[in-house]
């Protein structure tokens, strides 16, 4: 526990620029977002302009939460032989839990808190706490994935686009498959964005889980990779 | 022989490549080891996987009695590890790492960190990343010493140093081996610093090893013998295996002898080669040694494909 405290501690020392430079993007997105709501009756050209600004903003939120998310994971890297805590007296399962205890308590837990108290820049009302956590839970689930898998920020930007390309190829075969469903005369339901979501934190968190504890990093990768189209799969289709 | 590191069939593929082929070495407790061989022999790999920072394809390794992939934080901390492939924090100030360091070693001992910070002369409040990298590598020989480990290992560690570096980086380590009970193993190619420090030595080659003996009985039973040959004589066919990298001018011959013993060597070589003159037998260098061997390594490899 001592140890734990100590290496987030030292995150919070590494990381507080950023992170105070993202809690201040979040607030101003989220004030920004409970100015929309409350002007969302009154649409005019100004409203469309500040529409824009307000989903850019978001964007850009995102990206700083990647670097955020990027800057904690690299700086005691799980990919290769030449992390410095390799050679240090720290368990693995004690950095998993300290990286891990980091993300909750500072990115994953304020962000929830701003968004359901002021709202989210494309919902027409504050989301509940439990589906604001639940949204940020599943962002810093996939940033941490991500950085996990790879040596720095660039490297996971490339990682997210193959994920994506693959992601998109695999939603093209998952439409044809769904249609042919449904001429066969299938029916049923998509399954619903808090299960989409939970499945992603659940998955994420186990490839983490496993390359932090094995450092198998080409396994790892496989996993992500065979993932998807079975992710696509429960999520796209609709059962019955 | 009571050792510190122990290596069974010890192998590392990647890929196509074998980077170390059923490597079998002690290194004994106590002393301070020189890992030799070429760019590309496999020194990296092997103290990599004695470190668990990469698994073993085939056979196994002990370090401080505990098999290599199971090293956890009670041996590492009594490991002292620096390699100049390391990645340390470079968002760091030298004083932030030491502060971070210091809680994970219970024997971390203040007044030799205190001694090192002076002796390296090292900045304590600049970050780590606008260091030079000697400075750098000071740095981490400093967080890898403070807690006085049991074994040092140190991988390439005078790689791009300037010799003033390097000279305080030997004393430093010369000073402090002086005053703890440690062994140290430490992988160059940069034979003429490692000469100063240690009295093991391991030759590998290709990911194999040669040689695993003290320096002082490798000095003792190397020589380099230079003789004239009188007029119409020729060397033996072949020459004795132990002649190494025999080579002739004219009738002057040059050639290093493996086995050469104080008392019989010339006696030996004057059997092997009646009426030669001119003979001289002088000592050699660790660093020739290791040159000789090379070149006869190559040679071996040359002669197979």
């Amino acid at each position: 526990m001592k140890l734990m405290l100590h290496i987030i501690r030292k995150d919070f020392r590494h990381l507080r620029n950023i992170l105070g430079t993202w809690y201040a993007l979040v607030i101003l997105i989220g004030a920004s977002s409970a100015h929309r709501i409350r002007l969302n009756n009154e649409p005019d050209l100004v409203f469309v302009d500040f529409l824009f600004l307000l989903s850019q903003a978001a964007v850009v939120e995102l990206l700083v939460r990647a670097a955020v998310v990027s800057k904690l994971i690299h700086s005691d890297s799980a990919v290769g032989s030449t992390a410095f805590w390799l050679s240090r007296p720290i368990p693995r399962t004690m950095l998993l839990a300290s990286k891990a205890a980091f993300l909750a308590m500072l990115v994953v837990l304020p962000a929830a808190i701003v968004e359901s108290a002021l709202g989210s820049p494309f919902a027409q009302s504050p989301p509940s706490l439990l589906e604001a956590l639940l949204t940020s839970m599943a962002w810093a689930s996939i940033f941490t994935m991500l950085a996990v898998l790879t040596r720095n920020l660039a490297g996971m930007a490339a990682l997210a686009g193959i994920c994506l390309g693959v992601l998109w190829t695999g939603s093209i075969g998952v439409r044809f498959l769904t249609r042919w469903h449904l001429e066969q005369g299938g029916t049923g339901t998509k399954l619903s964005d808090e299960w989409t979501m939970l499945f992603l934190v659940v998955a994420c968190g186990a490839v983490t889980c496993h390359q932090y504890l094995t450092r198998r990093t080409v396994r790892s990768r496989v996993l992500v990779f065979s993932g998807i189209p079975i992710a696509l799969l429960l999520f796209s289709v609709p059962w019955s | 022989m009571n050792t510190i590191i122990e290596t069974q069939g010890l192998s590392r593929r990647f890929g196509k490549n074998l980077a170390v082929t059923d490597l079998t070495m002690k290194v004994p407790r106590g002393r301070i080891c020189a890992l030799l061989g070429p760019n590309g022999a496999g020194k990296t790999t092997t103290i990599k996987m004695l470190m668990n920072m990469i698994r073993p394809s085939a056979g196994n390794a002990t370090v401080l009695g505990t098999e290599s992939v199971q090293l956890g934080p009670r041996e590492l901390s009594r490991i002292g590890y620096v390699s100049e492939n390391q990645e340390l924090p470079g968002s760091m100030k030298v004083w932030e790492l030491i502060d971070y360091c210091q809680p994970m070693y219970p024997s971390w001992d203040e007044d030799l960190c205190d001694d090192l910070v002076q002796l390296f002369d090292l900045p304590l409040t600049q970050k780590i990343k606008s260091l030079s990298r000697g400075v750098r590598i000071k740095v981490a020989l400093l967080v890898a010493l403070a807690y006085r480990p049991e074994l040092v290992i140190l991988d390439e560690p005078f790689s791009g140093l300037d010799p003033l570096v390097r000279d305080e980086f030997i004393r430093g380590l010369l000073e402090l081996s002086g005053r703890s009970e440690w062994t140290v193993l430490i992988a160059s190619h940069d034979i003429d610093e490692v000469e100063r420090l240690v009295d093991w030595v391991c030759v590998i080659d290709r990911g194999q090893l040669r040689i695993s003996e003290s320096t002082a009985a490798l000095e003792d039973r190397f020589r380099q013998c230079e003789f004239t040959l009188a007029a119409g004589q020729q060397l033996p066919d072949p020459v004795p295996d132990s002649w190494l990298t025999a080579e002739s001018s004219g009738q002057r011959v040059r050639f290093v002898v493996t086995d050469y013993h104080e008392q019989t060597g010339e006696a030996q070589i004057r059997k092997a080669v009646p009426g030669l003159k001119e003979m001289t037998v002088n000592r050699m260098s660790l660093k020739a040694i290791f040159m000789s061997l090379a070149r006869q390594y190559r040679r071996h490899r040359e002669v197979q494909t």
